[in-house]
């Protein structure tokens, strides 16, 4: 059964390219807008890993982890967290909010798929 | 999906974001330490160079990333932005634009772009005194890579890297699982042995998710160091890792054994059954120290392992950060738009729904026809459910192609700061009813009609500084652009507080471009309209912007050729306003059935003001004369009749439709009222496109066709013929012609 | 979990022995290993395994041999023999196998 990887950013067309890559490597993509989305977008489902960007509209991605870390189904899901080499305040507020993963925005596909299997395979 | 239409959407995706940028910028000049702004120009360049990145575009990487940190420096407060430097971004927001074109369609970017890059970057630099690049940070372990391999030491015997990992408690909660770890290493390598720890403590008070894990793997692989040091790119803050290189130097591993939690006979016995270590060399390195214990530095193992830190090969991670607690305020992002929660969707499958819900109306109301003929009580009740849920989807489906006209207007905010800085002014704009929706496809052609308005009423319409001080004027000029609905249109309204028209002045000219004969006794009101003649330009001295060559004639012609109107206001003095009245076009409306013989009309239903019956009195005098007195009112009239030139007389009585367009009333006269229907606009056929007071046709559920009157067009028609009428004299004698 | 006599049981787990269930887990095996003498697991039917399950597994092993009670494993899952492999502990499952 394939592991499923939700994908947060407000670029759909950065989420489109990453779930191109991730689809390709065998994983199932689910995907959201903003944190709301994400969040929406679990929708009770079984998920491996979320991948998230931090600055987003009505929903950023902090506060979407701290609420999923509120979540008995999705506590210890691994985070992803996209991020700029100049979001050092933002890492320490991610890192308060359980966030251990970060990849640097931007990154070339191959990349987020490394660094997506050094927390989860296929 | 395919890499292509994903570089489309991330084409589609800039513009829009750019279109935010800029709209931020220009607010950001009134109010420029708004936070919310500031991000919002931020989060664009972000958004850009990340997803840029992500399809390899590095053109747009290189040049949005110094945007990029600049905006970043204003965020975070050291620098303020002002008008200067918002010029900069504009200008950067600019080239964006175009270097973003050029990555999508994969061109290599022009020596001439490059050099634009250039300077822009060095101009953004000199006002924020950033660097091109702040020099990447040297990695600790390069500053102290000295060559070691002189240095004395025995090295073991082992060819494999000597991995250990002791993992955070909290590792598994965070998701950072020590299988991930193996599976990772496992496709760098050969695992060739892998001994696993485990707490000694009593087994019945652990919990299995808390992490009591500890690992001591041989790897044999041919990857580097740092390829193998970034398996544990994500743990290494929290976990402790040693990673020795194959023949480490028995030294390191004494390090490590020192460093680790565990008794160092039990680690001295894993690191010999994992193959790490040969017998004859865990003895070499128990030896070792017991001298080393005794040196004061190192007989402490916090000290010890703050010292591998400096080593190379030895890479011996504590815990660098606790974590802190989170006291700095979470940043609210929110964007500008509330309407940034959209789907993209193609508008031909709009069209498509829309053309499908067209086709259901007719079908319903053929049904509902058939219904009522069955005199089926419980049928014709369904089907009049079924006809309110029709009605419901088509308002919901046109409802999709409704776009607020905010975003067409806020285009305006660059185009009035660049004309003016142009044309030396000082003016502001005002945006009132940018939440007004109109049809997709109206506003798409509605642009550059309003783009000649404005940069018209920039440039003839408002005085420069010292003419406005001299008249007792505010210094600067403004400019407002205002929409509504009104009566089924939508008023677009182009207004400035200028000089206002010069009524002498243009009839002057008219007169003698012979537009109009001399003599000719004209109200204020047909005057100014004559700017709207083709020929005609009031402009004294040709500046920059008027040398287009476009006149108000072509915005005229482009107006109407939307079926819209467009009518002008000015006083002298006070300034100018041109309105504009467009259809919201809609491919279907709230029609009124009308009769007139065997033929069947729709008026759009919110153009009807009333509908009067005629007595026979009135229709007497409405027959001699085309007007009637409407309870003190003068209603002009118009016979459908006869200007559709349909035969034969009315049997029976006729009525008036009242209908009112642009604060304009006149009566249609038909033979018979046949009530409200759903009309589906059907466009004409490019022969009829011509014809005046026709807007389109329909098809009634009985099959017939029915016209759909363009009352705007009608009302003019009516209007212009009136003559007497005070609030619309005619005035375009081309047009008169064809009603008579 | 069926019971098939007095001392000796085999304790079946299916579908996911993972973080999100690994605590009852080990609450399920620490209370059986206090009544019973020999206890199989059998982990055939296990589909997702992680670290925290494998955790529960191997403490409830400690705590039975603390005891002095028998804990073997008796079938596992391709998932669970992965894990196994990985943490360089197949013998647990193989040398059970045999006997």
């Amino acid at each position: 059964m394939a592991k499923t990887i939700l994908i947060v950013d407000d670029s759909s067309s950065l989420r489109n390219v990453v779930k191109i890559a991730l689809v390709d490597a065998g994983y199932d993509v689910i995907e959201g807008g903003d944190g709301r989305e994400g969040i929406q977008a679990l929708d009770g489902r079984k998920v491996h890993l979320i991948i998230s960007d931090v600055n987003m509209p009505n929903m950023d991605g902090i506060s979407m982890v701290k609420e999923i870390k509120t979540m008995a189904s999705y506590q210890f899901t691994p985070i992803i967290m996209l991020t700029t080499e100049a979001g050092d305040d933002l890492k320490s507020q991610g890192k308060a909010a359980g966030v251990k993963a970060w990849v640097v925005k931007p990154f070339k596909p191959d990349q987020m798929l490394n660094a997506v299997s050094k927390l989860i395979m296929p | 999906m395919n890499l292509d239409s994903a570089q489309q959407g991330y084409l589609a995706e800039c513009n829009e974001l750019l279109v935010e940028m800029e709209s931020a910028l220009l607010q950001l000049e009134d109010d420029p330490k708004n936070s919310e702004l500031i991000n919002a120009v931020f989060r664009a360049a972000h958004t850009i160079k990340g997803t840029g990145g992500v399809f390899g575009f590095d053109d747009v990487v290189e040049f949005t990333h110094v945007v990029e940190n600049a905006l970043d420096t204003i965020r975070s407060g050291d620098l303020i932005i002002n008008s200067e430097l918002v010029a900069v971004f504009l200008s950067l927001r600019d080239q964006m634009e175009i270097v973003v074109e050029h990555a999508v369609n994969g061109e290599t970017l022009s020596s001439e772009v490059k050099r634009q890059n250039d300077d822009l970057l060095a101009a953004l630099l000199a006002l924020t005194g950033g660097e091109v690049d702040e020099g990447t940070q040297k990695d600790e372990s390069e500053v102290n890579n000295k060559d070691e391999s002189e240095e004395a030491g025995a090295c073991t015997s082992n060819d494999n890297w000597h991995l250990s990992i002791r993992f955070s408690k909290d590792a598994l909660r965070d998701g950072m699982d020590p299988l991930s770890i193996l599976r990772y290493l496992a496709g760098m390598g050969d695992l060739k042995q892998v001994v696993t720890i485990f707490s000694e403590d009593d087994s019945e008070e652990l919990s299995p998710i808390d992490c009591h894990i500890g690992l001591e793997i041989e790897l044999l692989s041919d990857e580097d160091k740092e390829a193998i040091e970034s398996a544990f790119e994500f743990i290494k803050d929290d976990c402790l890792v040693h990673i020795l290189p194959p023949r480490a130097k028995i030294k390191h591993y004494i390090n490590m054994i020192n460093a680790l939690p565990e008794e160092d006979k039990r680690i001295g016995e894993i690191l010999v059954s994992c193959g790490a270590l040969t017998k004859a060399e865990l003895e070499g390195v128990i030896d070792a120290q017991t001298e080393s214990s005794f040196t004061p530095v190192d007989g402490d193992v916090k000290t010890n392992s703050l010292k591998l830190g400096e080593l190379v090969e030895e890479n011996g991670m504590v815990p660098k950060e606790v974590v802190e607690a989170a006291a700095a305020k979470q940043q609210r992002v929110r964007s500008l738009n509330s309407s940034a929660k959209t789907i993209r969707v193609d508008s031909e499958k709009l069209d498509a729904l829309v053309n499908l819900v067209g086709e259901m109306v007719i079908a319903g109301a053929g049904t509902d026809l058939i219904a009522r003929r069955l005199g089926d009580d419980s049928l014709v009740e369904s089907m009049s459910v079924m006809s309110r849920l029709v009605e419901e989807i088509r308002d919901s489906a046109l409802r999709l192609r409704m776009v607020q006209i905010g975003e067409t207007f806020n285009r305006f905010n660059r185009v009035v700061r660049d004309v003016s800085s142009e044309l030396g002014k000082d003016i502001r704009l005002e945006i009132v009813g940018a939440e007004t929706e109109l049809d997709k496809t109206v506003v798409e052609k509605i642009g550059d009609p309003l783009m000649h308005l404005v940069r018209n009423a920039m440039d003839h319409g408002i005085e420069s500084a010292q003419d406005r001080a001299a008249a007792g004027k505010a210094e600067y000029g403004s400019l407002k652009l205002n929409a509504y609905h009104d009566s089924g249109s939508i008023v677009i309204e182009v207004e400035d507080d200028g000089a206002g028209l010069r009524r002498d002045v243009i009839l002057a000219k008219a007169e003698e471009k012979g537009i109009v004969s001399s003599g000719q006794v004209l109200t204020d009101q047909e005057i100014y309209r004559l700017i709207f003649e083709p020929g005609f330009s009031t402009a004294t001295e040709v500046t920059n912007l008027s040398g287009r060559g476009v006149g108000m004639d072509v915005v005229k012609r482009n107006i109407e050729a939307l079926r819209g109107l467009v009518d002008i206001e000015s006083e002298a003095g006070v300034g100018t306003k041109i309105i504009i009245r467009m259809p919201l076009t809609l491919a279907i409306i709230d029609g009124f059935l009308v009769g007139v013989g065997h033929s069947s009309y729709v008026i759009p239903l919110d153009m009807v003001f009333e509908c009067v019956e005629l007595s026979d009195a009135e229709r007497q005098q409405a027959r001699k004369q085309n007007y009637i007195n409407l309870r003190d009112e003068v209603l002009p009239l118009m016979r459908l009749r006869e200007n559709f030139n349909i035969n034969g007389e009315s049997n029976g009585r006729e009525n008036i439709v009242v209908v009112q367009c642009g604060g304009i009333k006149a009566g249609l006269i038909v033979d018979e009222l046949r009530g409200e229907f759903q009309t589906v606009i059907k466009p004409l056929g490019r022969i009829f496109q011509g014809l005046k007071g026709i807007s389109g046709s329909t098809i009634l559920g009985s099959g017939e066709v029915a016209v759909i009157l363009d009352v705007p067009g009608l009302v003019k028609q009516v209007a212009d013929a009136g003559g007497h009428l005070p609030s619309a004299g005619g005035v375009n004698k081309n047009e008169s012609n064809i009603v008579h | 979990m069926n019971e098939i006599n007095n001392d000796r049981e085999v304790m079946s787990f299916e579908g996911d022995m993972t973080i999100y269930t690994a605590e009852s887990i080990k609450q399920d095996l620490f209370s059986e290993i206090s009544k019973k003498k020999h206890i199989d697991v059998d982990l055939s039917d296990v589909s997702e395994f992680d670290t925290a399950g494998f955790q529960a597994l191997i403490f409830g092993k400690k705590y039975a041999s603390d005891s002095g009670i028998e804990l073997r494993i008796c079938g596992a899952s391709e998932a669970v023999s992965e894990v196994f492999q990985l943490y360089g502990m197949s013998d647990v499952l193989e040398s059970h196998h045999e006997s």
